[in-house]
């Protein structure tokens, strides 16, 4: 025996593709929002760096951050007094210094040689050949997700210097860790989009994205489409009307894509 | 004060155990040859930790200039290096403190710890901070009653809280500039209680040769090996003692470089004096 479907139920399988549909739009607008979260951590960070390279005797200046899937390091920007440019140099931490900064120590300053195999990873994004260098851990919280490092090619760099870097580490930190934080809530949002829009959307993580978007400085573009997603959500949780509601509304929303010719297809 | 050392009742025939906490140590290097080194290293197994020998190797750099400091200045200690970092040059908390747990087990009688957490003094603690830090402190609490003495390096910047440096059932020390190795200075403060040697120290650099390094992780070896003497020459002085002992130390050198410098000024001012009477009298005198 066959039991007819509710209403209810019919009225939010019409929003099946609608939902597909919101999460492609988020999922575009999020990679377009981390590109650009991204230029512009690099370029905080490399402005962070070319100030010590004029606050400090150092030629060259790098962040190394940990790329946590693949255990390696990355060097996404290294900057002199000039400016700062883009590298991709990925290593190892073993037998560099970062492996002791991310394994909880602290900053120190060392004479580096030519060839120094202690810095030989780093090579590739340097054009200079450090006589010294100072290297200090980024962290967030107790844990460290990398390293600075600041190198001089003739000037020694030492006790005064040490003490301005820890603190230049804690400005790139921030930098990172602000970066961090809009990647997490991305990816929460990701995750809390189909409780939102589901039949059973008896969680928190409403609540939690709510309080999210109010408290975090997201951008005013990224945070519209929340909001919008969320009222949708809401909306659709409400009961059948409400669905219906939403139904009759994103149908007229696609009849009108679909007279604009190209983005007819959204389905 | 004079502090006497030498007391026979005291020593024992048993070589005084250095643990060393850190990269690991490169004993290759010629500087490390004639030294007694036993590597271990902080294996994950399941859930926890075991702590199992080692190759000899420095997957940093650091531990091998830190041996060397400890080696110059109490040749006869037998170092166990506690390797903290994996392969790759991981290190997660929880494996530092299986690592120190196992040094206090073993009943080492001084360890050197160059590692640690340093938490900005502008920012609030967070939650994982309050337990990692919590369990450091107990550690140093069980270090304190078994009587294993842990040194560990303070902050770099003033700006921030270093742990477990500033914990004073320890061994805080903060860097100083000095080219003598057996410098020592009393310095009470909240982040530390006793300066070494730390800019522009000669120590060991990885692949050969010495380097000049700075930083509290680099005056904290030498305060270790000053320990470990005081531990040769009287293994049961208990904690306060020894810290009592190393800031006689650092007094009797304060008492020194003053009686030095009083003479120095003595001298010049006798020359300035001899100086001026010359130009005054022409040479004549």
């Amino acid at each position: 025996m066959t039991h007819p479907v509710p209403a209810a139920d019919t009225n939010r399988a019409a929003l099946i593709g609608f939902s597909s549909r919101l999460r492609d739009l988020l999922a575009t607008l999020e990679s377009a929002a981390l590109v650009g979260q991204s230029e512009v951590r690099v370029r905080g960070l490399g402005e962070h760096l070319r100030f010590a390279c004029m606050a400090l005797p150092c030629s060259e200046a790098l962040v190394a951050l940990e790329v946590e899937s693949l255990g390696r390091l990355r060097v996404p920007v290294v900057a002199n007094a000039e400016g700062y440019r883009r590298t991709d140099v990925e290593f190892f931490p073993s037998g560099t210094p970062f492996a002791y900064l991310l394994g909880g120590g602290s900053g120190h300053a060392a004479e580096l040689s030519p060839n120094d195999p202690m810095i030989e990873a780093l090579g590739p994004g340097l054009s200079i050949s450090p006589t010294a260098g100072i290297f200090v851990p980024l962290r967030i919280g107790e844990t460290a997700i990398g390293g600075a490092a600041l190198l001089s090619d003739g000037v020694p760099l030492g006790d005064k210097q040490l003490e301005m870097a820890e603190r230049l580490a804690e400005v790139l930190a921030l930098t990172v860790e602000s970066f961090r934080t809009e990647q997490m809530i991305f990816s929460l949002f990701a995750r809390a989009l189909p409780d939102l829009l589901g039949a059973e959307a008896l969680t928190s993580l409403r609540e939690n994205l709510v309080q999210y978007v109010h408290t975090l400085r997201l951008a005013p573009t990224y945070k519209d489409r929340l909001n919008l997603a969320l009222a949708v959500g809401k909306l659709c949780d409400r009961g059948p009307a409400e669905a219906a509601l939403c139904a009759e509304v994103l149908a007229r929303i696609d009849a009108y894509a679909a007279g604009l010719g190209g983005m007819a297809a959204m389905d | 004060m004079t502090i006497d050392l030498v007391s026979p009742s005291n020593r024992s025939s048993r070589p005084v155990q250095v643990a060393l906490v850190d990269s690991g140590v490169d004993v290759s290097h010629a500087s490390l040859q004639r030294s007694k080194i036993r590597s271990m290293h902080v294996v994950r197994q399941g859930e926890g930790f075991g702590i199992l020998p080692d190759e000899p190797v420095d997957r940093s750099g650091h531990g091998t200039a830190c041996a060397g400091i400890i080696q110059r200045l109490a040749p006869f200690a037998e170092i166990t290096s506690v390797c903290v970092l994996s392969n790759e040059g991981r290190c997660s908390r929880d494996g530092l403190l299986a690592a120190l747990r196992h040094c206090v087990r073993e009943g080492f009688d001084v360890v050197n710890l160059s590692l640690g957490i340093d938490v900005p003094k502008g920012a609030p603690l967070r939650p994982t901070d309050y337990k990692s830090i919590v369990e450091l402190y107990e550690i140093a609490d069980l270090a304190y009653t078994a009587g294993v003495v842990l040194v560990a390096a303070g902050p770099n910047a003033s700006a921030f809280r270093t742990y477990p440096g500033r914990f004073k059932s320890l061994i805080g020390v903060g860097r100083a500039t000095s080219d003598d190795p057996e410098f020592l200075q009393t310095e009470i403060t909240v982040d530390y209680e006793i300066l070494a040697p730390g800019n522009d120290v000669l120590a060991p650099a990885l692949g050969g040769g010495e380097r000049r390094w700075t930083g509290t992780s680099f005056a904290a070896p030498h305060v270790t090996a000053h320990v470990a003497r005081l531990r040769a020459e009287r293994r049961r002085m208990s904690i306060q003692e020894i810290k009592a002992a190393l800031h006689a130390l650092a007094a009797q050198r304060f008492e020194r470089d003053l009686a030095r410098q009083t003479a120095g000024s003595r001298l010049d001012s006798t020359d300035s004096i001899d100086a001026r009477a010359r130009s005054e009298y022409g040479g004549a005198r």
